[in-house]
C-alpha cells in the first residue's frame, strides 16, 4: 500500500497536479490496494482538522489581514524609519526591523511578504535596484516564521506530538531571530556601502522619534501580550491568536480609526482561502499518513537510520541535509506532514532534544521557503515586484546564505536555541 | 497556444449559477471565521474576568473551524492558489502541458466527486450519534465535507469547460 | 491475517501492557491472526478510533467507556456518582447482568465487546482546601471532561465546573483560574499535577471502565476457533490489567503523597452525604437513557 501510494503521489506531483489532490489520489489509491475501507478517507481528513490548535492559524492569519486593513503597519515603517532610516542602506533596515517587529505579531512568512512588500517596494525601488529591495522584504518576511507567533511551529509541533510544546518552540526561536535580524542589517549595510546607494535626506532627530515611538507603542506591545500571554500559560497559542485578532479590531477601530466595518469579511474570508490551502495538505496527508502507520513504516524507516548510524551528530546532518534538500523542492507545509511523525521519533530515540530538533526541523524549511526552483517567498515577491525569478535569485542568495550559516551556527552551538525556553521551564 | 473554448450560453449560465454558489459560502465562511473568533476570545475573557466557561465552546469552535476551512478549500480552487511543483512542466511543450493540466484537472474532479460520496456514507453512518456536549447529531462535522466535494466538483468542472490552464507561474504561491 | 487495534492510550499504561499480553498468548494458539498494535494516538484520537472500528478500517480499539457513550446511551447507567466503593464491585456489575446488556446494546450497533479493562476511580485533587466534608466541595473551581453527567454531578454539589482541554489543565491550575481537577490517581501522576495542586483526595465519585470492542462483521468473518482463541486470550490480558491497574493505581497515590500531597481520606458519613446530595442524578439518567437500566444497576449495587 505504501510504496503504491508512494509511486502515485511523485507521479501526481512532478506532472504539477496540486500537492493536495495529489496526495488525496495517492491516499485513494492507496486504500483502495491495501483493501481498506475507503471512508478512511472522509474520516481523516475531518478529524485532521477537527483540532484547536490548529484553529490558530487562521486567527493569526486574521489578525495579519487586520492590522494591514487598520493602516498599524504603516505606523511600524514610520517608527522603523525614524530609528534607522538615517543609516547606510536606510530603506532596507526599515524593511527589516518593521519586518521583525510584524514577525512578532504575525505566524506567517508568506503574509509579512506580501504585507511589507506592498507597503515599501514602490520606496524601495526610488533608490535601490527592484531584485536586491525584493530580497530584503523577503529575507524579513522569513523572520516572520522564526520569530514568534510562527504557524510553521504550531504545525510542527502538531506533527510531533506531545513531546514539543509550542511555546517551548515559540521561546526557541527568539535568539536565532534577533541573530538573523542583526545579520541581514549588516548584510544590507555592507551591499548597501559597497553599491554607494544614497542616504537618506531625513537627519535623525530624537523629537521625531519620540512622536513616531508613541504612536506605534501600541502595536510594539502586542507582541508582549500575545507571545508573553502564551508563553505564560495564561492562554492556549489558539486563544492567543484570538486575542490577536481582537486586539487587532480595537487598535484599527479606536486608535489608528482606519479600519473600516467593510474591510471585515474579506479578510476573514482571506484568512479561511489562506487557512484552507494549508488545512488541504494536512487533511488529505493525514490519510497517508494513516497508510504508512497501519504498514509500518515509521517503525521501520527508523529501524532503517538507526542501521546507518549510531551517532545522533551524523543522523542529524542527515537529516539536515534532507531538509535542505526538500525545501529546495517542497512546500513547507507538505513536508511538515509528512515528514515530523516519521523523523521526529527517531531523533527522540537518539536522544536529540526534542525542542533543538524542532527548531532546526522548522528553521531548515523556512529558509527553504526563499531556495529556488519552489520557494513560496520567491514567488510572492516576484509578484509584488513584477520581476523575473532570475533576478530576485541574483540579489537573495547573499540572504540565503546568511540564513544557512545561522543554521550551522544553531548545530554547533546548540545553547543559542535551548538556553530561553529552558530558562523559561520548557 | 491551444485555443480557448469559445464561452457558450450554457457554460455562461453554468458560471453564473457558480458565482452565486460562491457568495452564498462567502457569506458562510466569514460567519463562521466570525462565530469562531468570538466565541475563542469570549471563553478567555469569561475565565479570567468571571471565572466561568462556557461547556460547549471549545467543541462549537472547533466546528465553525471545520465548516470554515472545508467551505473555504473550493473558493481556493477557484483562484488556482493551490500549491504544486512546475520544474517540470515549466519546460514542457504548452501542448503537452495542456492535455497533462486537462488529466490532472478531471483527476482532481473525480477526487472531489468521490470525497462528495464517502462524505455522504459518513453523515448516513454518524446520524444517530449525538455530539458530547450538545444534542445534535453528530454527522453535522461532516456536511461541510460532502459541501466541499460537490462545490470543488462544480469548480473543477467550470475550469474543465472553459479549458484554460494557468500560467504556470499562477499555479504556486 | 493481522487484526489492528488503535487507541489512545500512552505506550506505558496497563491497558496497552495488556493488550501486548493480549497479542503474545493469542500468538502462543494455533490459530493464525497476526496482532498489531496502534497506541498513543497513532492511528488519531478516541473519537476517530472509534468510527474506524466501526467502519471496519481497523479491527478493534479499547477506549475509555464514556467514548461510546453518545452511540449507546444507556452505557452512562454506570455513571452514577458516589455508586462503587470499592473496584471489585464494578468489576462484578461488569461481568454480570448489566455488562451483558451492554455487550447486547453495543452488538446492535456493530461492536462486539471483548471484555471490560480498569480505567479507575476518579479522585478529587485542588489547591484551596482539603475536602473534609459535603460542604468543602461547594464553590470550588473545578475541571471536569465534557460529560453532561458529570458536569451535572458537581453542579449538584454546589462546586463550580468548568470544562477545558485535557492540555491547558496544568497551566490553568498554575494561574490559579481553576481550582481543582478530577482524575484518576495515575492520570494526575503522570500529568504531573501534584506541582500545581495541594490537596488530594479519595473521593472515588465516578468509576470509569476502558472497553475492548471490535467489528462485529469482521469478528464474525472469523472461524469459530479464531474466535474462542480471540476471546480467550483477551480474557487472560483483561485479569492480567485489572490486578495491574490496581497496583499502579495504589502506587501513584503514593508518589503523589510523597511528593508533598496533603491526602485526606472521606469519611464512610461524608460520602453518604455526598451522595444524598446528588441523588438527583439518578432521575436524571431515568430521563435521558431509561430507567431500566439505570434500576437494573442501582437494584445490583445496592443504591437506595
Ligand atoms: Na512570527
Ligand atoms: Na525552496
Amino acid at each position: 500500500m505504501s510504496v503504491a501510494i508512494i509511486i502515485v503521489f511523485v507521479i501526481l506531483a512532478l506532472i504539477g497536479m496540486p500537492l493536495a489532490f495529489a496526495l488525496g489520489s495517492a491516499s485513494l489509491v492507496g486504500l483502495f490496494i491495501g483493501d481498506m475501507s475507503l471512508s478512511v478517507l472522509p474520516q481523516r481528513m475531518m478529524h485532521a482538522i477537527d483540532n484547536f490548535p490548529l484553529m490558530a492559524i487562521p486567527l493569526f492569519m486574521l489578525a495579519g489581514e487586520l492590522m494591514v486593513a487598520a493602516g498599524i503597519l504603516q505606523r511600524l515603517v514610520d517608527f522603523s524609519n525614524s530609528l534607522i532610516g538615517r543609516v547606510h542602506g536606510g530603506l532596507a533596515h526599515v524593511a527589516i526591523i518593521a519586518g521583525m517587529v510584524l514577525a512578532a505579531v504575525s505566524g506567517a512568512a508568506v503574509a509579512s511578504a506580501s504585507a511589507l512588500g506592498s507597503a515599501l517596494i514602490p520606496s524601495m525601488r526610488k533608490q535601490y535596484d527592484s531584485g536586491y529591495s525584493s530580497a530584503v522584504i523577503a529575507s524579513a518576511a522569513n523572520l516572520g516564521a522564526i520569530i514568534p507567533p510562527s504557524n510553521a511551529m504550531i504545525v510542527y509541533a502538531l506533527m510531533a506530538g506531545s513531546t514539543v510544546s509550542v511555546g517551548g518552540l515559540f521561546m526557541a526561536g527568539v535568539i536565532p531571530g534577533i541573530i538573523l535580524t542583526v545579520g541581514f542589517g549588516a548584510l544590507a549595510s555592507l551591499i548597501a556601502w559597497r553599491r554607494q546607494y544614497p542616504l537618506n535626506e531625513a537627519k535623525i532627530s530624537l523629537k521625531v522619534i519620540a512622536s513616531k515611538t508613541v504612536q506605534a507603542l501600541p502595536i510594539l506591545l502586542m507582541p508582549i501580550v500575545v507571545v508573553g500571554g502564551i508563553v505564560a500559560g495564561a492562554f492556549t497559542p489558539t486563544e492567543g491568536a484570538a486575542i490577536a485578532v481582537v486586539y487587532a479590531l480595537v487598535m484599527g477601530f479606536g486608535v489608528t480609526k482606519e479600519l473600516k466595518l467593510s474591510d471585515l469579511p474579506t479578510a476573514m474570508f482571506h484568512a479561511a482561502v489562506t487557512a484552507a490551502m494549508v488545512g488541504a495538505l494536512i487533511a488529505f496527508a493525514a490519510t497517508i499518513t494513516f497508510a504508512f502507520t497501519i504498514d509500518l513504516v515509521p517503525m521501520r524507516l527508523a529501524a532503517w537510520i538507526q542501521s546507518l548510524t549510531d551517532n545522533p551528530h551524523i543522523f542529524l546532518m542527515l537529516v539536515m541535509l534532507l531538509l535542505l534538500a526538500v525545501g529546495m523542492f517542497i512546500e513547507s507545509n507538505a513536508a511538515y506532514i509528512m515528514l515530523v511523525p516519521l523523523l521526529a521519533p527517531v531523533a527522540q530515540h537518539f536522544g536529540i532534544d526534542p525542542l533543538l530538533f524542532g527548531f532546526l526541523f522548522v528553521f531548515n524549511l523556512v529558509i527553504g521557503m526563499m531556495t529556488p526552483p519552489v520557494g513560496v517567498l520567491l514567488f510572492v515577491m516576484c509578484g509584488v515586484s513584477k520581476i523575473g525569478l532570475n533576478q530576485l535569485i541574483r540579489s537573495a542568495w547573499p540572504f540565503i546564505l546568511l540564513q544557512y550559516v545561522v543554521l550551522v551556527m544553531c548545530i554547533l552551538f546548540p545553547d543559542i536555541v535551548t538556553w530561553l525556553p529552558r530558562q523559561l521551564g520548557y | 497556444m491551444t485555443k480557448y473554448a469559445e464561452p457558450t450560453s450554457a457554460l455562461t449560465r453554468f458560471s453564473q449559477l457558480l458565482t452565486w454558489l460562491d457568495k452564498a459560502s462567502f457569506a458562510a465562511i466569514v460567519a463562521a471565521m466570525a462565530l469562531m473568533a468570538l466565541l475563542v476570545s469570549v471563553q478567555v475573557i469569561l475565565r479570567y474576568l468571571f471565572s466561568a466557561s462556557i461547556d460547549s465552546a471549545a467543541e462549537i469552535s472547533r466546528l465553525l473551524f471545520v465548516w470554515a476551512i472545508f467551505l473555504a478549500l473550493p473558493q481556493g480552487i477557484a483562484r488556482g492558489i493551490h500549491v504544486g511543483i512546475d520544474a517540470l512542466t515549466s519546460r514542457m511543450p504548452k501542448s503537452v502541458y495542456h492535455w497533462i493540466w486537462r488529466f490532472t484537472t478531471a483527476l482532481s474532479l473525480v477526487l472531489m466527486l468521490i470525497l462528495a460520496w464517502l462524505a455522504l456514507d459518513a453523515i448516513a453512518d454518524k446520524w444517530q450519534q449525538m455530539m458530547p456536549t450538545i444534542n445534535i447529531t453528530a454527522s453535522v462535522y461532516y456536511f461541510p465535507v460532502l459541501i466541499c466535494g460537490l462545490h470543488g466538483t462544480l469548480h473543477l468542472l467550470l475550469l474543465l469547460c472553459q479549458d484554460r490552464p494557468p500560467a504556470v507561474q499562477e499555479i504556486i504561491e | 491475517q493481522t487484526l489492528r487495534f488503535g487507541s489512545n492510550f500512552a505506550l506505558d499504561h496497563s491497558s496497552t501492557k495488556a493488550m501486548e499480553v493480549f497479542k503474545s498468548e493469542l500468538a502462543k494458539t494455533d490459530v493464525d491472526l497476526d496482532v498489531n498494535l496502534f497506541p498513543a494516538l497513532q492511528l488519531g484520537g478516541a473519537q476517530e478510533n472509534v468510527d474506524q472500528v466501526r467502519s471496519g478500517a481497523i479491527a478493534g480499539t479499547w477506549i475509555g467507556i464514556s467514548y461510546l457513550s453518545r452511540i449507546v446511551p444507556e452505557l452512562e447507567a454506570v455513571s452514577i456518582p458516589f455508586a462503587f466503593a470499592e473496584r471489585q464491585q464494578a468489576f462484578d456489575l461488569i461481568d454480570g447482568a448489566v455488562g451483558e446488556k451492554f455487550n447486547a446494546l453495543l452488538a446492535e450497533k456493530g461492536f462486539v465487546a471483548l471484555g471490560y479493562m480498569e480505567l479507575g476511580f476518579r479522585n478529587v485533587t485542588n489547591s484551596k482546601r482539603p475536602l473534609n466534608s459535603a460542604s468543602d466541595f461547594e464553590g470550588l473551581k473545578i475541571r471536569l471532561q465534557p460529560n453532561e453527567t458529570h458536569l451535572a454531578t458537581f453542579r449538584a454539589l454546589k462546586a463550580n465546573p468548568i470544562s477545558m482541554d485535557v492540555k491547558e489543565i496544568y497551566s490553568a491550575m498554575q494561574q490559579g483560574v481553576i481550582d481543582g481537577q478530577e482524575n484518576p490517581y495515575s492520570i494526575i501522576s503522570t500529568n504531573r499535577f501534584n506541582e500545581v495542586q495541594t490537596y488530594l483526595s479519595d473521593s472515588q465519585h465516578f468509576y470509569d471502565y476502558i472497553v475492548v470492542v471490535v467489528n462485529k462483521d469482521s469478528f464474525e468473518r472469523l472461524s469459530a476457533s479464531e474466535q474462542a482463541a480471540v476471546k480467550a486470550s483477551m480474557t487472560t490480558a483483561i485479569n492480567w490489567q485489572r490486578e495491574q491497574a490496581a497496583a499502579d493505581d495504589q502506587a501513584a497515590k503514593q508518589a503523589l503523597i510523597d511528593a508533598g500531597m496533603v491526602f485526606t481520606p472521606l469519611t464512610a458519613e461524608t460520602r453518604a452525604e455526598l451522595r444524598q446530595r446528588s441523588s438527583g442524578i439518578v432521575d436524571m439518567l431515568k430521563q435521558k437513557i431509561g430507567a431500566e437500566i439505570v434500576e437494573q444497576v442501582t437494584t445490583e449495587l445496592a443504591i437506595d
